[in-house]
């Protein structure tokens, strides 16, 4: 139902997981529920010759966002990845309950 | 459905999408569909050099689940349509 | 029939809202639209977001926005904003 992704299919893509890593691969396939078939897999700042995986599957709740991926416009790549890693999609506040504790007394 | 009638209306206009994971991303929408997934393109990450992870892309999708806000113009939208479309939506919800 | 929450929500339409978020987030504008959801359209929007310092003192830094959609699966409550004063 999603034909969204259909011009990226056999395109190199970016890819973000809601765990915060960053991969780059191939788009063979998807479905509705953006469950990602993705061939020559590598981290996003890694070689494209360090492939960790040949072919994978990732499963569509795991996907943050799917970019179209320019190689020639690409100034980090294969670069080692000594940049910040990005953040999970969790973003869970430590002792939340307590904040809104004290926001409630401040007012 | 609301929502992603909303969103159509707002195809090719430039947005700013803030998401879950802190990363906020501005673009033109391009579209939409109805589990609210967007894509937009001409992408600018607004603080690129914290994350150079999407430096190299200008067209993406993102999956509606992930967006926590789409920052919009004023000018964008109608707002009496917006809140007469609500009360429609509201009402035949219940049926 | 009897209101649903979201009916009796639909009487602050074009009136000023509190909506509590995830992550210690809050937001106070006008209420455009929402659906069953919770996804919310809010213009004039005010962004709170509160954090703990090192001595566990409560800070906020304050966004503001003309008009923002707010995704439905972050928002843990709406209010009109004296309820939660």
């Amino acid at each position: 139902m999603s034909p969204l992704l259909k011009e990226y299919l056999n395109k190199k893509v970016v890819i973000v997981t809601t765990e915060g890593q960053c991969v780059i691969g191939t788009l063979e396939g998807f479905d509705k529920s953006t469950n990602l078939l993705l061939s020559s897999v590598y981290e996003r700042f890694a070689k494209p010759e360090d492939i960790t995986s040949q072919v994978q599957i990732l499963r569509g709740s795991e996907v943050v966002l799917c970019g179209l991926y320019d190689d020639k416009a690409d100034l980090f790549g294969g670069t080692g990845g000594n940049v910040p890693s990005l953040k999970d999609t969790k973003n869970k506040v430590k002792d939340e309950h307590l904040i809104w504790f004290k926001v409630g007394r401040s007012k | 459905m609301l929502f992603f009638s909303f969103f159509k209306t707002l195809v090719d206009q430039e947005v700013v999408v803030q998401l879950k994971n802190d990363i906020e991303i501005k673009g033109t929408l391009q579209s939409v569909d109805q589990f609210l997934n967007l894509k937009l393109d001409n992408i600018s990450c607004t603080d690129e050099t914290k994350y150079p992870h999407l430096g190299s892309v200008r067209n993406m999708f993102i999956r509606g689940s992930t967006v926590r806000y789409v920052y919009l113009n004023k000018n964008m939208v109608d707002k009496n349509l917006l809140q007469d479309a609500t009360r429609r939506e509201i009402m035949s919800e219940k049926k | 029939m009897s209101d649903t929450p979201l009916d009796l929500l639909k009487l602050n339409l074009d009136e000023t809202v509190y909506v509590k978020l995830r992550g210690a987030r809050a937001l106070t504008g006008t209420l455009q639209a929402f659906d069953s959801h919770c996804n919310i359209v809010l213009s004039d929007a005010v962004e709170t977001i509160y954090e703990l310092d090192g001595n566990g003192e409560l800070s906020s830094k304050e966004k503001k926005s003309e008009m923002i959609f707010v995704r439905g699966d972050s928002v843990t409550l709406i209010t009109t904003p004296n309820a939660d004063e």
